[in-house]
């Protein structure tokens, strides 16, 4: 009886760590496809990975609250610069249908208005929301990590 | 603001935090972090564990005077762990030549909850001025 007992909290336990390992690989998923089109200039698959009420605060503006203004937002960023950059995963945790991240970015940004391509280096720091199974984007500020010029 | 219930404390730590900053108090400042954090300042790699942080706020106190104020839109309380997010606004010092300029920033914070307090765990700001 020790031995069936001990069976099923030991599966029990298995199943709630896969379970919130496959949740934070679930962030990690969305921080990826982050990446991807960021890279790729995609901004439908931008928004499809913000939440429904979201905040994005990129550098020299205010915040932008919400879907419409985000979007305005990225429009703003891919009308000035081509990115390529990759995402370094630092720190995640998962709370229920809320998670965290901290992430840095490194790579090149082209500046379209003269060709230039420059060093393009970021911290970041994430909260998600977890909306109908999927982790979405909820809060995102990024601040440069590259020494002032 | 949108703040869930039992906010009150970490509001509290903010505004902690907002006057240690004006009064560029570190010991008060570093009594606010918590065991492991990470402080990303603008221009600097991120700051992770509290020996980096004390260094960099040394480094800002070394350079500037702040007299700024939070304004906080944001708090979500998770069990031991929360959010924030804030602006603040107002002006800086610089020492090196005694200008005051404008300061304004979105900030991101995570809080834990420390033997029974709330520090902050990880933030990250940016200015909000326009280029």
């Amino acid at each position: 009886m020790k031995k069936i007992l001990f069976g099923v909290l030991l599966g029990a336990l298995s199943t709630s760590i896969s379970f919130a390992k496959s949740e934070k690989e679930a962030v990690v998923d969305t921080i990826k496809s982050y990446e991807k089109a960021l890279n790729g200039n995609d901004i439908k698959t931008i928004l499809s990975l913000y939440d429904i009420k979201p905040t994005f605060m990129p550098q020299n503006a205010p915040a932008q609250i919400g879907r419409d203004a985000v979007k305005t937002a990225y429009e703003n960023v891919f009308k000035a610069i081509d990115l390529d950059i990759t995402f370094e995963i630092y720190e995640v945790e998962v709370f229920g249908k809320t998670a965290w991240a901290r992430t840095s970015s490194a790579g090149k940004a082209k500046i379209l208005a003269n060709g230039e391509t420059i060093s393009e280096g970021n911290n970041e720091l994430f909260i998600f929301k977890n909306e109908n199974g999927k982790w979405k984007i909820h809060q995102y500020l990024f601040s440069t990590n590259l020494p002032r010029k | 603001m949108n703040s869930t219930k039992n906010s009150g404390e970490v509001i509290q730590l903010i505004k902690e935090y907002e006057k240690a900053l004006n009064e560029k108090d570190i010991l008060k400042i570093l009594s606010l972090y918590g065991a492991n954090p990470t402080f990303m300042p603008q221009y600097a790699p991120a700051q992770v564990g509290k020996d980096a942080v004390k260094s960099a706020y040394e480094y800002v106190f070394n350079t500037l005077e702040l007299k700024i104020s939070f304004e906080i839109h944001d708090v979500e309380v998770l069990g031991d762990t929360a959010w924030a997010r804030t602006s603040s606004a107002g002006k800086t010092k610089i020492l090196a030549i005694g200008d005051i300029v404008s300061e304004g920033n979105n900030e991101l914070f995570v809080f834990k909850k420390e033997s029974g307090s709330w520090k902050i765990h990880q933030y990250i700001f940016s200015t909000n001025i326009p280029r």
